[in-house]
């Protein structure tokens, strides 16, 4: 009788924090790699919001090379914001979202995690990508390192906040462009901070202060805007 | 010119005694108007001051009006029906 | 309920838990309004002669400073006015007060309303001053991204539907935004120290005589008592829509 086990599928232990976050970021990668048509969107809108710059103003290498540093950051900006929408809705179109919201997991952990996804896919990918379109805008090489450390720091703070909005919206049926209203002001910082990193890497300046800054907003942003998206989600499922 | 602080009478007239004196800031009062060449810049300022604070309480008194008047007339309908 | 209320926190007055009655907040309003409307009157009135008649005129600006009369009480008040709706809506969210929703909606158009006036009243100024009709200086952006936040919040309440979680959903945002407006400041400073040399600023507060900042201090008075008008006339409409079905709402109709 001692040696009577139940079903040990019935027995489980707890996941820890650690794994539910592991977890949860295997579930949502799982998910996006699925439609990997959808995962080179924000790239090409990238790409092509960069292509603006020179058609509507002007071709002029040394023009340009001014312009780069903000036209890069401005265009991974909107690249990463028009790429929230779609962070929640699929998971609240089928109600997997409310079946989030009602388990007794963390929600803090799990929102995190599909927030890192989210990151992942996008904003990693446009870190990665953005040198080789800064050569199109005539950034000089010494900016390179700069903008790649910037935007490592900061796309990260970006779909955090980004995620705000998308958690906000996610109950109406046309996010779209009130995300970007409801985020864009708040977008603002990381764009200062961001933009300051490559041009005092340009001209040859220490990168470390605006670093340090822009690392500063991403702890903020990791500890709080959590609670925000928590809630937020909360309020909209509710509604 | 010179005017009293407290009743705002020019000063001189004997009408109070007054304890303290203020100088306007213009000799005349087409120079007070042109606001010594800034007076465009001024006067907008002050007209959009105006607009601004007066709509802000015109708007909400004929909404009130409004509302007033339709949920009257809806409960006069309900009232009337039973 | 009100018992168990009590009991729970008497550390709250009273009074606290009387506005978050619509009616008791319909009545109390109703018997302040002619008290602000009249100090507004005097104030705004009183002040805007002192501050074009008799206040000196600036050395440097001549008489183009006067219009820091209307650009420095807009810009106070359109900051005051989102801490007032932030806190509202925090209310709301944490004690689920109907009244402190309502307050916070009907916060949002004023203080809209005061960022414009700063933001036009700055702008104006800046033409005599710096010669031209804008100028990115570090005040005008921040008090332009802060219009910016109120005009998300108005648009989030507009765009859902249930009434209850629209007015959750803008105190969210109002936070997120509230938490925000330092760091906002701040860049916004350190951007413009870096594109603009300093120069002088817009306003030269320390250096203020009595004859400035008095009329100054007037007109925020009254710019604030003004605000208490706008917003307890907002505030009693929106009481009357939420609460038209209830029994005293209606008699007041009917008694009309």
């Amino acid at each position: 009788m001692a040696d009577l086990s139940t079903n040990p599928a019935t027995v489980r232990p707890d996941p820890s924090l650690g794994g539910l976050f592991v977890a949860a970021l295997k579930r949502e990668l799982l998910l996006s790699l699925r439609r990997k048509s959808e995962l080179v969107n924000p790239l090409i809108f990238f790409l092509m919001v960069v292509t603006l710059f020179p058609l509507g103003v002007s071709p002029e290498p040394g023009f340009l090379a001014q312009l780069a540093p903000g036209v890069l950051w401005v265009a991974a900006l909107l690249a990463t914001l028009l790429s929230m929408d779609s962070l929640f809705r699929s998971d609240f179109d089928d109600g997997s979202l409310e079946q989030l919201l009602l388990s007794p997991q963390p929600l803090f952990v799990v929102v995190l995690a599909k927030v890192l996804a989210h990151w992942m896919l996008t904003g990693l990918v446009l870190t990665l990508v953005a040198p080789l379109i800064a050569v199109m805008l005539f950034l000089p090489a010494e900016g390179m390192p700069g903008l790649m450390l910037s935007l490592l720091l900061g796309t990260p703070t970006l779909s955090l906040v980004g995620a705000i909005g998308a958690a906000l919206t996610v109950g109406l049926r046309k996010g779209g462009v009130l995300i970007a209203l409801l985020v864009l002001p708040l977008y603002i910082p990381v764009l200062i901070f961001g933009t300051g990193a490559v041009q005092a890497a340009v001209t040859g300046l220490p990168l470390g202060g605006y670093l340090a800054l822009l690392g500063a907003l991403l702890a903020l942003g990791a500890t709080l805007a959590p609670l925000a998206i928590g809630a937020a989600l909360r309020i909209s499922v509710s509604g | 010119m010179r005017f009293c602080a407290v009743s705002a009478v020019p000063a001189g007239c004997v009408i109070c005694c007054c304890p303290s004196e203020v100088d306007v800031s213009f000799e005349s009062f087409s120079e007070f108007l042109s606001m010594g060449g800034h007076g465009l810049y001024v006067w907008l300022s002050y007209a959009l001051g105006v607009v601004i604070i007066l709509s802000n309480l015109v708007a909400p008194l004929r909404a009130g009006k409004r509302l007033q008047a339709q949920l009257a007339r809806r409960l006069k309908r309900e009232n009337n029906r039973t | 309920m009100a018992d168990r209320k009590a009991s729970d926190r008497k550390w709250l007055p009273r009074w606290f838990y009387q506005l978050a009655s619509p009616r008791w907040c319909y009545q109390i309003t109703g018997k302040l309004l002619p008290v602000f409307s009249i100090a507004a009157l005097i104030l705004l009135l009183g002040g805007t002669v002192w501050a074009l008649a008799f206040a000196p005129a600036d050395y440097q600006q001549g008489n183009s400073f006067r219009i820091i009369y209307l650009h420095v009480p807009s810009a106070i008040l359109a900051q005051s006015c989102y801490m007032l709706m932030a806190l509202a809506g925090a209310i709301g969210l944490i004690w689920k007060m109907k009244v402190a929703d309502m307050v916070a909606k009907s916060c949002a158009p004023v203080g809209a309303a005061m960022a414009v006036l700063a933001l036009l009243t700055g702008a104006i100024w800046g033409k005599p001053t710096w010669g031209s009709w804008w100028v990115w200086d570090a005040r005008l952006t921040s008090m332009l991204i802060l219009f910016f936040l109120y005009l998300g919040v108005m648009a989030l309440n507009a765009a859902i539907e249930s009434e209850v979680t629209a007015a959750q959903a803008s105190a969210v945002l109002a936070l997120v935004g509230l938490v925000n407006i330092p760091i906002i400041k701040y860049s916004v400073e350190w951007w413009n120290t870096l594109h603009q040399p300093a120069t002088f600023k817009l306003t030269e507060k320390p250096a203020m005589p009595v004859e400035m900042w008095l009329p100054l201090l007037v007109m925020v008075i009254g710019f604030y008592c003004f605000f208490a008008v706008a917003l307890m006339l907002r505030l009693r409409n929106e009481i009357l829509r939420r609460e038209r079905r209830a029994g005293w709402v209606r008699d007041l109709l009917l008694s009309k």
